[in-house]
């Protein structure tokens, strides 16, 4: 699993003119991210952000991660099966605690805990990325405490369509 | 102590959206709204969905269903799309009739494609979505895989290929003739091959009045005269500064084997920068006798007739003649 996750990093730095390319291999997986922030001089956790957000462009990608919730809140309810979900195919990754809460105020925090640096900036481009997807106009903000949304009830656009079946739009 | 439950149909749409209730001799009294999106167009009886999965269609379903125990499953074919194999049981609701439930088992995916089905034609406690999630995920990782070990394979291949190749020349190195020799010596696939040693006469004097890259130069010149007087399924390599070992396959007389070492001999003379008079000395031996644990002595054997040549006079091709021949005959190559 390692290697998949190097492989998908090496796709993202090599998409991504501005980072500069760092093979994989070479390095475990969080290196080649300090590497390519060190090169570009863009800081780690925006560059590590952007990893996230690239991950749901990647249709193999996008496809596993609309099929864990049927719109955006839906989608944030059931995050915290995000890591178990993972195990199901495979079970050779170390991944964080995700837990949800809500504050007095009504919104939506993200914890990420007992994972490596990194994970809640890769989270909140990941989350972003999503919400853009599934239409959904919210704000969502990273802090020293984990990553804050703010999802008002009504306001969806219109979402991305997704089949569950890849081969519905063909028959 | 039991208890009987009264539940609307919405309820019951909700619990099992793929359910069927029908009277009891098969009418369908009213289906769940998934099972509804797979029955077509103004069936009446449940033989209009279904057939029998197994044995013989003795085309009465409800005979089939109305025998089975209400433990046991029950597995059906719809009758318009019969790759897929509903699985499903049967329970009496105390009303008269049959009440049917189904699941699609394996063929979810392919029911999915077929009749675009959602999320919400699953019940939530049903594990319809996440089957679908693992197969994709599976898929994925397989594709990922896959791509992975073609990437080792023709990384491997490449290695190999540069283990067996002279980078100067592009010929194999003394490797791949090691490789080349075994092989044509393999006892399981003998194959008569004649090996032909060769130095290069007076090289030396190149590199010392024209530089070494003149002498490169004139190595891969050699290089390509010796492809050009050999066929594809021959070796060539070079084995040192200005030593060439050709493998030539089939069974040859002493006679071929002089006319191809002549023809190389002139083919090196020929690309002989201006003044520097290189030529080669080439030494022959024969396979004939030589097994696969003999590949030093052979090379070895072909050092020596090579030696021959050079002490005839440099520019000569000698062929050793076959074991239980006379004495090595250096022979002059013929202008």
């Amino acid at each position: 699993m390692d290697d998949l996750v190097s492989r998908a990093i090496e796709k993202f730095l090599r998409e991504e003119p501005t980072l500069g390319w760092v093979e994989a291999g070479l390095l475990p997986p969080g290196q080649m991210l300090h590497e390519a922030a060190l090169r570009s001089g863009k800081p780690f956790d925006e560059l590590v952000e952007d990893l996230g957000a690239w991950m749901v462009r990647q249709d193999e990608i996008w496809r596993l991660l609309r099929f864990c919730g049927q719109d955006f809140l839906d989608f944030l309810l059931r995050l915290d099966e995000l890591p178990e979900r993972i195990r199901l195919i495979s079970d050779d990754v170390n991944l964080p605690q995700i837990a949800l809460s809500r504050s007095h105020d009504g919104l939506l925090w993200v914890t990420v805990s007992d994972g490596p640096p990194g994970w809640t900036a890769f989270l909140s481009g990941l989350l972003r990325a999503m919400a853009d997807d599934y239409g959904a106009l919210c704000v969502i903000t990273r802090t020293a405490d984990g990553i804050c949304i703010d999802v008002p009830d009504s306001a969806f656009a219109e979402a991305r369509t997704f089949r569950l079946s890849p081969r519905a739009s063909l028959g | 102590m039991t208890h009987a439950l009264t539940l609307p149909q919405a309820a019951l749409d909700l619990l099992m959206p793929m359910h069927l209730c029908l009277g009891d001799d098969g009418t369908i009294h009213f289906a769940g709204p998934t099972m509804r999106k797979l029955m077509p167009a103004g069936a009446q009886v449940i033989e209009d969905i279904f057939v029998e999965a197994k044995g013989v269609e003795t085309g009465c379903v409800m005979s089939f269903v109305r025998a089975a125990h209400p433990a046991q499953r029950l597995s059906l074919r719809l009758r318009h799309h019969r790759q897929l194999l509903l699985r499903g049981h049967a329970v009496a609701p105390g009303f008269g009739g049959l009440l049917l439930n189904f699941g699609f088992g394996v063929s979810l995916s392919d029911a999915v494609a077929v009749f675009g089905l959602t999320e919400g034609d699953f019940a939530p406690a049903e594990l319809a979505l996440e089957l679908m999630f693992l197969q994709e995920a599976n898929r994925a990782i397989q594709g990922e895989l896959a791509r992975f070990n073609r990437h080792l394979m023709l990384a491997r291949q490449d290695a190999e290929r540069e283990a067996h190749t002279d980078s100067l020349t592009g010929l194999l190195n003394r490797r791949g003739l090691m490789a080349a020799m075994r092989n044509a010596l393999d006892p399981r696939t003998p194959q008569a091959f004649a090996l032909a040693h060769l130095d290069l006469d007076n090289f030396k004097g190149v590199n010392d009045r024209l530089g070494h890259a003149a002498g490169d130069r004139l190595l891969c010149d050699v290089a390509q005269v010796l492809g050009r007087v050999t066929r594809s399924r021959d070796h060539v390599a070079r084995i040192g500064g200005d030593e060439f070992v050709l493998v030539l396959g089939g069974s040859w007389s002493c006679q071929a084997l002089m006319a191809i070492g002549t023809r190389i001999v002139q083919g090196i003379e020929h690309t002989s920068p201006g003044g520097c008079a290189v030529s080669a000395s080439v030494g022959v031996v024969l396979s004939a006798g030589y097994g696969p644990d003999d590949i030093d002595q052979m090379l070895n054997d072909a050092d020596v007739v090579l030696y021959q040549s050079k002490r005839a006079g440099k520019g000569r091709v000698t062929v050793a003649p076959l074991p239980d021949g006379g004495l090595l005959r250096p022979l002059a190559a013929p202008r």
